[in-house]
Protein backbone atom coordinates (compact mmCIF):
# COMPACT_ATOMS: atom_id res chain seq x y z
CA UNK A 1 0.00 0.00 0.00
CA UNK A 2 1.33 3.51 -0.88
CA UNK A 3 2.48 6.20 1.47
CA UNK A 4 0.45 9.02 0.98
CA UNK A 5 -0.23 13.05 2.34
CA UNK A 6 1.76 16.42 1.81
CA UNK A 7 5.27 17.80 2.55
CA UNK A 8 3.67 20.48 5.07
CA UNK A 9 2.86 17.78 7.43
CA UNK A 10 6.08 15.62 6.64
CA UNK A 11 9.17 17.15 4.95
CA UNK A 12 11.08 15.81 2.50
CA UNK A 13 13.88 15.35 4.04
CA UNK A 14 12.20 13.87 6.66
CA UNK A 15 10.99 11.47 3.88
CA UNK A 16 14.46 10.80 2.22
CA UNK A 17 15.66 9.97 5.49
CA UNK A 18 13.13 7.09 6.52
CA UNK A 19 13.51 5.46 3.08
CA UNK A 20 17.31 5.42 3.41
CA UNK A 21 17.06 5.10 6.65
CA UNK A 22 14.40 1.68 6.33
CA UNK A 23 16.57 0.18 3.05
CA UNK A 24 13.85 0.69 1.03
CA UNK A 25 13.39 0.62 -2.49
CA UNK A 26 10.69 2.79 -3.82
CA UNK A 27 9.79 5.35 -5.78
CA UNK A 28 8.60 8.98 -4.39
CA UNK A 29 6.48 11.10 -6.45
CA UNK A 30 5.71 14.99 -5.75
CA UNK A 31 3.08 16.81 -6.97
CA UNK A 32 3.57 20.29 -6.75
CA UNK A 33 1.37 22.58 -8.63
CA UNK A 34 0.40 20.37 -11.29
CA UNK A 35 4.10 19.57 -11.93
CA UNK A 36 5.27 16.29 -10.70
CA UNK A 37 8.98 14.86 -9.40
CA UNK A 38 9.99 11.96 -8.55
CA UNK A 39 13.05 10.47 -6.30
CA UNK A 40 13.80 6.72 -6.47
CA UNK A 41 15.42 4.54 -3.85
CA UNK A 42 17.34 1.43 -4.63
CA UNK A 43 18.05 -0.12 -0.98
CA UNK A 44 18.32 3.00 1.25
CA UNK A 45 19.88 5.09 -1.64
CA UNK A 46 18.51 7.79 -3.47
CA UNK A 47 19.63 6.69 -6.85
CA UNK A 48 17.55 8.83 -9.57
CA UNK A 49 15.30 11.67 -9.23
CA UNK A 50 13.70 13.80 -11.79
CA UNK A 51 11.44 16.93 -11.82
CA UNK A 52 10.79 18.30 -15.31
CA UNK A 53 13.42 19.51 -17.17
CA UNK A 54 15.99 18.05 -14.15
CA UNK A 55 17.16 14.92 -14.08
CA UNK A 56 19.85 13.55 -11.13
CA UNK A 57 21.39 15.79 -8.17
CA UNK A 58 19.90 18.83 -9.95
CA UNK A 59 16.69 17.75 -9.77
CA UNK A 60 16.72 16.22 -6.27
CA UNK A 61 18.02 19.50 -5.05
CA UNK A 62 15.08 21.63 -6.16
CA UNK A 63 12.49 19.56 -4.96
CA UNK A 64 14.17 19.97 -1.90
CA UNK A 65 13.37 23.34 -1.91
CA UNK A 66 9.17 22.74 -2.20
CA UNK A 67 7.22 22.97 1.33
CA UNK A 68 4.05 22.04 0.18
CA UNK A 69 3.08 19.48 -2.23
CA UNK A 70 0.78 15.96 -2.10
CA UNK A 71 3.22 13.29 -2.15
CA UNK A 72 2.79 9.87 -2.29
CA UNK A 73 5.96 6.75 -1.72
CA UNK A 74 5.68 3.05 -3.50
CA UNK A 75 7.65 0.19 -2.58
CA UNK A 76 9.19 -2.19 -4.37
CA UNK A 77 9.62 0.25 -7.54
CA UNK A 78 12.50 -0.03 -9.26
CA UNK A 79 14.45 3.34 -10.54
CA UNK A 80 14.41 3.14 -14.86
CA UNK A 81 18.20 4.81 -14.87
CA UNK A 82 20.62 5.56 -12.10
CA UNK A 83 21.57 9.22 -12.30
CA UNK A 84 22.65 9.50 -8.63
CA UNK A 85 25.87 7.09 -7.17
CA UNK A 86 26.46 9.46 -3.75
CA UNK A 87 25.71 8.11 -0.88
CA UNK A 88 22.43 9.67 0.69
CA UNK A 89 23.48 11.24 3.75
CA UNK A 90 26.04 13.74 1.73
CA UNK A 91 23.42 13.96 -1.30
CA UNK A 92 21.10 15.22 1.65
CA UNK A 93 23.46 17.20 3.69
CA UNK A 94 24.32 19.02 -0.08
CA UNK A 95 21.24 19.41 -1.06
CA UNK A 96 20.40 21.21 2.59
CA UNK A 97 22.99 23.76 2.37
CA UNK A 98 22.97 24.17 -1.27
CA UNK A 99 19.05 25.33 -0.36
CA UNK A 100 19.91 27.09 2.22
CA UNK A 101 23.26 28.88 1.05
CA UNK A 102 20.97 30.00 -2.31
CA UNK A 103 19.65 33.16 -0.35
CA UNK A 104 20.25 36.46 -1.12
CA UNK A 105 21.41 37.31 2.23
CA UNK A 106 22.86 35.02 4.30
CA UNK A 107 21.85 36.29 7.68
CA UNK A 108 18.54 35.72 6.78
CA UNK A 109 17.13 32.76 6.36
CA UNK A 110 13.72 32.62 5.24
CA UNK A 111 13.63 28.91 3.89
CA UNK A 112 14.54 27.94 7.84
CA UNK A 113 11.89 30.41 9.01
CA UNK A 114 9.54 29.13 6.57
CA UNK A 115 10.23 25.68 7.79
CA UNK A 116 10.16 26.35 11.26
CA UNK A 117 6.43 28.22 11.61
CA UNK A 118 4.95 25.34 8.98
CA UNK A 119 5.52 23.52 12.12
CA UNK A 120 2.68 25.89 13.68
CA UNK A 121 -0.68 24.32 13.25
CA UNK A 122 -3.18 26.15 11.52
CA UNK A 123 -1.10 28.36 8.78
CA UNK A 124 -1.80 27.88 5.85
CA UNK A 125 0.51 30.10 3.45
CA UNK A 126 3.54 31.66 4.13
CA UNK A 127 5.34 34.04 1.65
CA UNK A 128 7.99 36.67 2.15
CA UNK A 129 7.75 39.90 -0.02
CA UNK A 130 9.88 42.72 -0.78
CA UNK A 131 9.13 46.36 -0.66
CA UNK A 132 8.95 46.41 -4.76
CA UNK A 133 6.50 43.68 -4.38
CA UNK A 134 8.43 40.61 -5.60
CA UNK A 135 8.02 37.28 -4.10
CA UNK A 136 11.61 36.22 -2.54
CA UNK A 137 9.92 33.02 -0.69
CA UNK A 138 6.41 31.47 -0.94
CA UNK A 139 5.41 27.74 0.97
CA UNK A 140 3.09 27.42 -2.40
CA UNK A 141 2.66 28.71 -5.54
CA UNK A 142 -0.85 30.45 -4.77
CA UNK A 143 -2.31 33.60 -6.13
CA UNK A 144 -1.58 36.18 -3.96
CA UNK A 145 -2.98 40.12 -4.28
CA UNK A 146 0.73 41.66 -3.34
CA UNK A 147 -0.34 45.10 -4.35
CA UNK A 148 -3.00 44.71 -1.54
CA UNK A 149 -0.28 43.50 1.01
CA UNK A 150 1.74 45.99 0.46
CA UNK A 151 -1.27 48.87 0.64
CA UNK A 152 -2.02 47.64 3.73
CA UNK A 153 1.50 47.74 5.29
CA UNK A 154 1.97 51.08 4.15
CA UNK A 155 -1.14 52.79 5.89
CA UNK A 156 -0.34 50.39 8.80
CA UNK A 157 2.60 52.97 8.62
CA UNK A 158 1.14 55.91 8.56
CA UNK A 159 -0.60 55.02 11.35
CA UNK A 160 2.05 54.78 12.96
CA UNK A 161 3.72 58.14 12.34
CA UNK A 162 0.52 59.71 13.09
CA UNK A 163 0.82 58.36 16.90
CA UNK A 164 4.70 59.07 16.72
CA UNK A 165 5.55 55.47 16.93
CA UNK A 166 8.24 53.68 15.23
CA UNK A 167 6.98 50.69 12.37
CA UNK A 168 4.25 48.40 13.95
CA UNK A 169 5.27 44.99 15.16
CA UNK A 170 2.60 43.33 13.35
CA UNK A 171 -0.53 44.19 11.46
CA UNK A 172 -2.97 41.26 12.11
CA UNK A 173 -6.17 41.47 9.62
CA UNK A 174 -9.38 39.63 9.96
CA UNK A 175 -10.98 39.42 6.36
CA UNK A 176 -14.53 37.60 6.79
CA UNK A 177 -12.83 35.06 9.29
CA UNK A 178 -9.96 34.86 7.45
CA UNK A 179 -6.89 35.96 9.38
CA UNK A 180 -4.03 37.61 7.40
CA UNK A 181 -0.74 38.38 9.37
CA UNK A 182 2.01 41.04 8.29
CA UNK A 183 5.05 41.57 9.38
CA UNK A 184 8.54 43.53 8.86
CA UNK A 185 11.17 41.47 9.03
CA UNK A 186 13.81 43.77 7.67
CA UNK A 187 14.12 46.95 5.77
CA UNK A 188 13.34 45.12 2.63
CA UNK A 189 11.79 42.22 3.54
CA UNK A 190 7.65 41.41 4.66
CA UNK A 191 6.74 38.77 6.03
CA UNK A 192 2.87 37.31 5.10
CA UNK A 193 1.46 34.78 6.76
CA UNK A 194 -2.50 33.92 5.97
CA UNK A 195 -3.41 31.54 8.98
CA UNK A 196 -6.03 28.87 8.76
CA UNK A 197 -7.68 29.16 12.23
CA UNK A 198 -6.93 32.28 14.65
CA UNK A 199 -3.31 32.02 16.35
CA UNK A 200 -2.19 34.26 19.15
CA UNK A 201 0.54 36.23 16.55
CA UNK A 202 2.63 36.01 19.78
CA UNK A 203 3.03 32.39 18.74
CA UNK A 204 4.24 33.57 15.75
CA UNK A 205 6.63 36.20 16.42
CA UNK A 206 8.24 33.57 18.84
CA UNK A 207 9.28 31.44 16.58
CA UNK A 208 10.52 33.81 14.26
CA UNK A 209 12.60 35.17 17.05
CA UNK A 210 13.98 32.03 17.61
CA UNK A 211 14.50 30.76 14.01
CA UNK A 212 15.67 34.52 12.94
CA UNK A 213 17.47 34.91 16.61
CA UNK A 214 16.64 38.48 16.62
CA UNK A 215 15.28 40.41 18.72
CA UNK A 216 11.16 41.66 17.68
CA UNK B 1 -26.99 54.18 25.57
CA UNK B 2 -24.00 54.45 23.15
CA UNK B 3 -22.33 56.75 25.70
CA UNK B 4 -22.68 53.53 27.97
CA UNK B 5 -20.72 51.45 25.67
CA UNK B 6 -17.87 53.88 24.90
CA UNK B 7 -17.60 54.34 28.76
CA UNK B 8 -17.42 50.51 29.04
CA UNK B 9 -14.21 50.07 26.54
CA UNK B 10 -12.87 53.16 27.86
CA UNK B 11 -12.86 51.23 31.29
CA UNK B 12 -10.73 48.41 30.41
CA UNK B 13 -7.16 49.36 31.27
CA UNK B 14 -4.84 51.50 29.49
CA UNK B 15 -7.59 52.37 26.99
CA UNK B 16 -6.45 55.39 25.45
CA UNK B 17 -8.78 56.91 23.03
CA UNK B 18 -12.69 55.25 21.65
CA UNK B 19 -14.00 56.59 18.92
CA UNK B 20 -16.92 55.15 16.80
CA UNK B 21 -16.76 56.32 13.05
CA UNK B 22 -18.72 56.19 9.98
CA UNK B 23 -17.89 54.87 6.55
CA UNK B 24 -17.65 58.53 5.58
CA UNK B 25 -15.12 59.01 8.05
CA UNK B 26 -17.49 61.10 10.40
CA UNK B 27 -16.88 60.85 14.17
CA UNK B 28 -20.49 59.58 16.50
CA UNK B 29 -18.68 59.60 19.64
CA UNK B 30 -15.23 59.62 20.80
CA UNK B 31 -14.22 59.90 24.57
CA UNK B 32 -12.02 62.86 25.63
CA UNK B 33 -8.44 61.48 25.36
CA UNK B 34 -4.31 63.05 25.05
CA UNK B 35 -4.27 61.84 21.29
CA UNK B 36 -5.43 65.00 19.39
CA UNK B 37 -9.04 64.64 17.31
CA UNK B 38 -7.14 65.50 14.35
CA UNK B 39 -4.84 62.54 14.72
CA UNK B 40 -8.09 60.27 15.57
CA UNK B 41 -9.40 61.99 12.17
CA UNK B 42 -6.49 60.88 10.32
CA UNK B 43 -5.81 57.53 11.59
CA UNK B 44 -9.39 56.34 10.75
CA UNK B 45 -8.65 57.47 6.98
CA UNK B 46 -6.08 55.33 6.74
CA UNK B 47 -8.44 52.61 8.04
CA UNK B 48 -10.87 53.37 5.97
CA UNK B 49 -8.55 53.17 2.71
CA UNK B 50 -7.49 49.52 4.16
CA UNK B 51 -11.05 48.82 4.05
CA UNK B 52 -12.11 50.20 0.90
CA UNK B 53 -8.61 48.50 -0.71
CA UNK B 54 -10.19 44.80 0.22
CA UNK B 55 -13.77 45.83 -0.33
CA UNK B 56 -12.27 46.57 -4.10
CA UNK B 57 -11.24 42.63 -3.92
CA UNK B 58 -14.66 41.26 -2.66
CA UNK B 59 -13.00 40.99 0.77
CA UNK B 60 -14.48 42.37 4.08
CA UNK B 61 -12.20 43.90 6.43
CA UNK B 62 -13.68 42.64 10.22
CA UNK B 63 -10.63 43.64 12.37
CA UNK B 64 -8.04 45.52 11.77
CA UNK B 65 -5.02 44.72 14.76
CA UNK B 66 -1.61 47.14 15.09
CA UNK B 67 1.01 46.64 17.74
CA UNK B 68 3.54 48.30 18.60
CA UNK B 69 6.04 47.87 21.10
CA UNK B 70 3.83 49.98 24.03
CA UNK B 71 1.41 50.80 22.19
CA UNK B 72 -1.98 49.09 20.48
CA UNK B 73 -4.72 49.54 17.97
CA UNK B 74 -7.58 47.82 16.90
CA UNK B 75 -10.33 48.51 14.61
CA UNK B 76 -13.58 46.24 14.22
CA UNK B 77 -15.88 47.36 11.50
CA UNK B 78 -19.28 46.83 10.96
CA UNK B 79 -21.54 47.75 8.11
CA UNK B 80 -21.12 51.46 7.74
CA UNK B 81 -18.52 51.92 10.56
CA UNK B 82 -16.44 50.97 12.74
CA UNK B 83 -14.71 51.26 16.50
CA UNK B 84 -11.74 52.34 16.77
CA UNK B 85 -9.42 51.68 20.05
CA UNK B 86 -6.09 52.81 20.92
CA UNK B 87 -4.56 51.48 24.54
CA UNK B 88 -1.12 50.54 25.99
CA UNK B 89 -1.50 47.52 27.25
CA UNK B 90 -1.72 44.36 24.81
CA UNK B 91 -2.90 41.91 27.05
CA UNK B 92 -6.34 43.09 27.28
CA UNK B 93 -6.88 42.47 23.10
CA UNK B 94 -8.78 39.69 24.04
CA UNK B 95 -10.90 41.21 26.29
CA UNK B 96 -10.98 44.45 23.79
CA UNK B 97 -12.05 42.03 21.33
CA UNK B 98 -15.04 40.63 22.98
CA UNK B 99 -16.03 43.87 23.95
CA UNK B 100 -16.34 45.48 21.14
CA UNK B 101 -18.30 42.52 19.71
CA UNK B 102 -20.41 43.56 22.30
CA UNK B 103 -20.74 47.27 21.29
CA UNK B 104 -21.51 46.53 17.92
CA UNK B 105 -24.30 44.61 18.53
CA UNK B 106 -25.36 47.42 21.34
CA UNK B 107 -25.15 49.93 18.99
CA UNK B 108 -26.94 48.22 16.05
CA UNK B 109 -30.11 48.41 18.45
CA UNK B 110 -29.92 52.13 19.14
CA UNK B 111 -32.32 53.94 17.21
CA UNK B 112 -30.73 57.31 17.19
CA UNK B 113 -27.52 56.03 16.18
CA UNK B 114 -28.80 53.86 13.32
CA UNK B 115 -30.57 57.46 11.97
CA UNK B 116 -27.21 58.88 12.08
CA UNK B 117 -25.79 55.90 10.37
CA UNK B 118 -28.71 56.17 8.00
CA UNK B 119 -27.32 59.56 7.02
CA UNK B 120 -23.93 58.79 6.95
CA UNK B 121 -24.60 55.94 4.15
CA UNK B 122 -21.21 55.97 1.80
CA UNK B 123 -20.02 53.41 -0.27
CA UNK B 124 -15.99 52.82 0.96
CA UNK B 125 -14.94 53.22 -2.39
CA UNK B 126 -14.97 56.50 -2.17
CA UNK B 127 -11.76 56.67 0.35
CA UNK B 128 -9.64 55.39 -2.79
CA UNK B 129 -11.26 57.93 -4.70
CA UNK B 130 -11.14 61.06 -2.82
CA UNK B 131 -8.51 62.78 -0.18
CA UNK B 132 -5.13 62.92 0.65
CA UNK B 133 -2.98 60.86 -0.98
CA UNK B 134 0.91 60.42 -1.23
CA UNK B 135 2.78 58.84 -4.74
CA UNK B 136 3.26 55.92 -3.03
CA UNK B 137 -0.71 55.27 -2.12
CA UNK B 138 -1.56 56.41 -5.67
CA UNK B 139 1.05 54.18 -7.20
CA UNK B 140 -0.76 51.63 -4.59
CA UNK B 141 -3.93 52.03 -5.08
CA UNK B 142 -3.70 52.25 -9.12
CA UNK B 143 -2.68 48.53 -9.49
CA UNK B 144 -5.51 47.64 -7.21
CA UNK B 145 -7.43 46.70 -9.90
Amino acid sequence: MALVGNLKDIKLPTLVQINCMERNTAKLTIEHMGRFGFIYFHEGQVVHAEYDPLIGEEAFFKLLELYSGNFKVETEVRAPAITIKKNWNNLLLEGLHKRDSSLPDSKFNYNKLMDALFNVKGLEKVLIIDQSGNIVGQSEKQEVDVNLILFHWYEAQKISQELAEPNPRYLLLNKGGRHQFLMQLDKNLLLVIYLVRKIQPELVLSVIRETLKIAI
Amino acid sequence: MSEKLIEEIRQIESVEAVAIISFKGNVWQQTETGIPRETIHHIASYLLKMAAANEKKQQKLILAELLWLNRSLLARFSNGFFILVIFRNHEVVSLLRITLNVTVAGLLEEKAFLKWLKKEKSALDIHLKKGQFDEKEVRLISKLV
